[in-house]
């Protein structure tokens, strides 16, 4: 045998030794009584148990030998442990492997050695039952045989030992398990008392161990969840092996816990052991994620907007409540969500989905989309979304996630925006194309010109832009004018009105302008926006025709005073001459009848240019002077011209009964009657002439009719009737000036009725003449 | 005349008895009112009793005490709507000043009143000729 | 009731208007001293250097050359010797202006010629009726 041997399984024998936990312990009786009979059936005064391990041999017990231990280089145990058998040295002195070893060289002078290997029962060596004299000897087979027989006691000491040290731990273990423990672990006995409670039991509830030892349970249960516990304890007695259940508990605190319960019994005692946990806080968290969930699911609702997620790798396709709502969906499972969704994206925008999709799967880089739903009802939405894509280690896009958010309401406000936006600018070329449009600030300076603008003032845009609207303002205006503009539009009225204004080249140009003011959120104007038409035209021609008014204002005054100077001339020699005429009658009573006729002729001749000369100053003087108006009742004015003109016999005269009192020119309108009754009365060549005077009432004027069963009036004649010194008889038949019609006519058209003539020939007159009410 | 007034001032009620009388026999187309004094009458031509139209005639009886006849007349006069009337003084006193004053206001007429009911209608036919005679403007002043 | 025979003042230009009012006077047997004046001018003259006797009457014709009838009247109500003389207006204006022309002047009468002589001797009766009603 070499020196200082190991053992094959050294590495598990010292991992083996130390489970023992034998070394270095206190002695024990038991290992003494074997040391001691070893040593008497030995007859060794020496007997030991060791035990070796790395580096030295350490006895439990000894007899004969005060030193415990020895290094294991000087051991002689080393030499046992390596066999299965008794290993005896009967002389050291006389073996190699110990004849130089300082304890046989030395003290204990060591001779003999016999050592029964201590074999556990996983056949490690712990060490030697071994017996040692200081005289070399033999032992008897029998010797050998008992060394044996108390080494296996030695082990069975051995292993014994060792299962108590086992039990304790876990005893131990299991102890500051359930101490430890951070669930609730009670037992409780068949009557509903405590028994035991651990100490997260007296932690979370904050009782005592001994305000709840000895206590029922039910004291501690929430009176609203009793009944509950109560039904759930039952279910043991009636064969059930464990319950699971929920129960609050009251703290010493005044806290109620909600506690999950697991309960077995015990079926030899009927005791019940109980784990519970706190799941205040999960149940918090549950009832705040459920309740966070549908605030998000109402948030998106409310906004219109819907979250997704897809997974490239499982192909699942997830949608947030809101994303349903969005697309008019019931939830549907995952694989059958995909095709419903592209089905229900308007078919003209499917392309640059997939495209923008495709990039965002290439390139990794964030989807922007946005498409219209076509629902089946023919209705759609607008829809914009934004996707972020999720990598894998390698950079390789295997899902993305986004919103989407409904913007249909905004989509067509600004459609609306858009079309009225257009419709504006619309309005506006239009308003360019036809107007001079110009804007200017609050204090007069342009701010936009069109074309019109700049074509009419000669000015180009970039002169008057910037520049004060003075720059076109004429002396014209009066100050007066300006500040009414001013002070109107200042206000925030709008002004209208003509004005004149200077184009460049020094020439006028006439404006009919329209000045908006726009005003800011405190009414005050901002801006002016002028728009105008440019009426020089008009307002020459307006002029030219002001000047041909007056000319011919003027002519016919001239012509009227004419006329009346003329008659005035033509009537004193007129009346010289009928006054002479009559004085030489007067003067020749002897005049022949002849000679007498004829004065009579000349002064006939005389009163009928005096008429004449009457009529064209009557006619001339209507419309010069102006006549008061007065309440007029035409029945009574009637017969009072009727009175005057018509003969008594020969005429029958009807007057409407409808005749009515208006305000009127009553001379006028009696000089009017008056001729057109005469007229009647003087061509009238019935038996019996009947004249009738006839009344309408027309929405805006009065309308007569005065009517006679005469000759009546060709056609040809209507006309021709109305003009100045127009007769239709000879006016010596029928002695006329002809100019009553024509004072008639004048009247009428000078207070703005007309007159015309219904007649057929041989069957009377009408004379229809309107006058404004 | 159509629609025509006349303006009598004269305080005696039975004076004005027999001129409406004298009117009513000899068809005057005028209409006649009376004014018993002088404020009464300016009333009736410029104040609140407005004849319309204004009187192209007044006639003014100047002797008796309450008609102040002269003022009357020179309030006429300076007035611009009413001193082209025609006004005419009756009276039953020889009073040079007043004749004097009134002839020098421009009126018609300076005239004797007649004593009794016949001689007033002969007084009102011969005036009434005159009235005939005489054109007046139709145009409102 | 006699006879006044206060001093008559025609002004008219036209000399058969002239016969016209004399002749009619006559056949009205009218005595009162008539002295004419071709136009306005004249019978200023004729009055502001006394040449006649004052008239109480004026007879005036409008339309007459130099100076018209108005013309006249407006010097007349001027002149404090002879404002107060009666005027009436003879004339063949019927033109409104005249009328008022005339009436602001207070004239005491505006008498239209007629065109018959027979016509005018009644008007001057009827006027020479009323003269004798007045006191002048």
């Amino acid at each position: 045998m070499k020196i200082n041997p190991k053992p094959e399984n050294e590495i598990e024998r010292l991992k083996a030794l130390e489970e023992y936990l034998i070394m270095d312990s206190l002695p024990e009786k038991e290992y003494d009584s074997i040391t001691q009979l070893a040593s008497y059936i030995c007859g060794t005064p020496i007997a030991l148990v060791s035990l070796i391990d790395e580096r030295r041999q350490w006895s439990k017990s000894s007899v004969g030998l005060g030193v415990a231990e020895t290094t294991r280089d000087l051991s002689f145990c080393q030499y046992a442990i390596m066999g299965e058998d008794v290993y005896e040295v009967n002389n050291a002195l006389e073996n190699e492997l110990f004849a130089k070893n300082p304890l046989v060289t030395g003290n204990p002078n060591i001779r003999f050695y016999a050592g029964a290997p201590l074999k556990d029962a996983n056949g490690f060596n712990l060490g030697s039952l071994c017996v040692i004299d200081t005289e070399s000897r033999i032992l008897s087979i029998e010797q050998k045989n008992a060394l044996k027989l108390l080494a296996n006691q030695v082990v069975l000491l051995l292993d014994s030992r060792k299962k108590n040290a086992d039990l304790l731990k876990s005893q131990k273990e299991f102890q500051n398990f359930i101490e430890l423990s951070k669930d609730l672990g009670c037992i409780a006995n068949v009557d509903g008392f405590f028994y035991k409670v651990n100490s997260a039991f007296t932690d979370v509830l904050g009782y005592t161990k001994k305000e709840l030892e000895g206590k029922p349970f039910i004291d501690f249960v929430h009176p609203d969840d009793l009944d509950k516990t109560l039904k759930e304890v039952e279910k043991l007695s009636k064969g059930e092996k464990t319950i699971s259940f929920e129960n609050r508990y009251r703290c010493k605190n005044g806290e109620c816990i909600l506690l999950s319960w697991n309960a077995s019994p015990d079926p030899d005692t009927g005791n019940l052991y109980c784990i519970g946990r706190d799941i205040t806080k999960e149940k918090k968290a549950e009832l705040n994620l459920i309740n966070s969930n549908k605030l998000l699911d109402e948030s998106q609702s409310i906004a219109k907007i819907g979250s997704w997620k897809f997974d490239l790798i499982t192909n699942d396709l997830i949608w947030s409540k809101g994303h349903y709502q969005i697309f008019d969906f019931e939830e549907l499972p995952s694989d059958q969500l995909f095709n419903a969704y592209r089905n229900r994206i308007h078919p003209d925008d499917l392309l640059n989905l997939d495209k923008v999709l495709e990039n965002t799967l290439t390139t990794g880089a964030d989807l922007h989309y946005n498409h219209r739903i076509l629902f089946p009802d023919g209705s759609s939405k607008y829809v914009v979304g934004i996707g972020k894509p999720h990598k894998n280690g390698k950079g390789e896009v295997v899902g993305i996630q986004g919103t989407i958010q409904d913007i249909t309401d905004k989509t067509l406000a600004e459609q609306k925006i858009q079309e009225k936006a257009k419709e504006i600018n619309d309005i506006k070329s239009a308003l360019d194309e036809s107007a001079i449009v110009a804007i200017t600030d609050q204090k007069g300076i342009f701010s936009y010109v069109n074309e019109n603008f700049c074509a009419v003032s000669k000015y180009s845009k970039e002169e008057l832009i910037g520049q004060d609207q003075q720059i076109i303002s004429t002396g014209y205006n009066s100050i007066e004018f300006r500040r009414d503009v001013f002070v109107t539009i200042a206000n925030g009225n709008i002004w209208k009105g003509e004005v004149m204004n200077k184009a460049k080249d020094g020439s006028y140009y006439w404006e009919s302008a329209t000045i908006v003011p726009f005003l800011n959120e405190k009414g005050k104007p901002y801006q002016y926006v002028a728009i105008s038409s440019n009426i020089t035209k008009q307002k020459l021609a307006q002029e030219n025709l002001n000047n041909a008014l007056a000319n011919l204002e003027k002519k016919n005054k001239e012509l009227d005073q004419y006329a009346y100077i003329v008659s005035h001339d033509l009537k004193a020699p007129l009346r010289a001459i009928n006054n002479l005429s009559e004085w030489i009658v007067e003067d020749m009573p002897e005049m022949p009848d002849a000679v007498s006729a004829n004065f009579e002729l000349l002064r006939g001749r005389i009163q009928r240019m005096e008429n004449l000369i009457n009529g064209v100053l009557e006619y001339s003087r209507i419309g010069r002077t102006e006549i008061e108006k007065e309440t007029t009742d035409l029945k009574k004015m009637l017969n009072q011209i009727i009175d005057f003109v018509v003969p008594i016999e020969g005429f029958e005269i009807s007057i409407a009964d409808n005749m009515p009192i208006i305000e009127t020119e009553k001379i006028l309108l009696q000089q009017v009657f008056s001729n057109l009754i005469s007229n009647s009365v003087k061509y009238n060549d019935k038996p019996i002439g009947k004249i009738e005077c006839l009344y309408e009432s027309l929405p805006d004027f009065h309308q007569f009719t005065v009517k006679d069963n005469g000759p009546g009036i060709a056609e040809e004649y209507h006309k021709k009737v109305f003009e100045v010194f127009q007769t239709i008889e000879a006016r010596d038949k029928k002695e006329s000036t002809g100019i009553g019609l024509s004072i008639v006519k004048k009247i009428i058209e000078e207070k703005g009725g007309s007159i015309s003539i219904e007649s057929e020939n041989d069957n009377g007159t009408s004379f229809v003449f309107t006058l404004p009410k | 005349m159509r629609n025509s007034n006349i303006l009598l001032v004269d305080s005696c009620k039975a004076d004005f008895e027999n001129v409406k009388k004298a009117f009513n026999e000899i068809d005057v187309k005028f209409t006649l009112h009376v004014a018993q004094n002088d404020t009464e009458a300016w009333l009736m031509l410029q104040g609140d009793n407005k004849i319309s139209p204004i009187p192209k005639i007044v006639l003014i009886d100047i002797n008796e005490e309450s008609v102040n006849g002269i003022n009357l007349l020179n309030k006429i006069r300076i007035h611009p709507d009413l001193k082209s009337i025609l006004v005419f003084v009756i009276t039953r006193t020889d009073n040079e000043r007043n004749k004097a004053a009134a002839l020098n206001l421009n009126i018609a007429g300076y005239m004797h009143k007649p004593d009794d009911s016949k001689k007033m209608t002969d007084f009102f036919s011969i005036l009434n000729d005159y009235w005939n005679i005489i054109e007046f403007s139709s145009e409102k002043k | 009731m006699t006879q006044r025979l206060v001093n008559i003042l025609l002004v008219e230009d036209d000399e058969v208007d002239v016969m016209n009012v004399k002749r009619a006077f006559s056949k009205n047997n009218i005595k009162n001293p008539l002295y004419v004046a071709g136009n306005g001018v004249e019978a200023l003259e004729m009055l502001d250097d006394k040449i006649i006797p004052l008239p109480k009457i004026i007879i005036l014709d409008i339309n007459m050359p130099k100076m018209n009838g108005i013309e006249f009247l407006k010097v007349l109500r001027e002149n404090e010797r002879l404002k107060n003389i009666s005027v009436f207006v003879m004339t063949t204006s019927n033109e409104d202006s005249d009328k008022i022309k005339a009436y602001n002047l207070n004239v005491a009468g505006y008498i239209l010629k007629p065109l018959s002589f027979e016509k005018f001797v009644v008007s001057v009766s009827t006027l020479n009726n009323f003269w004798q009603l007045c006191e002048m």
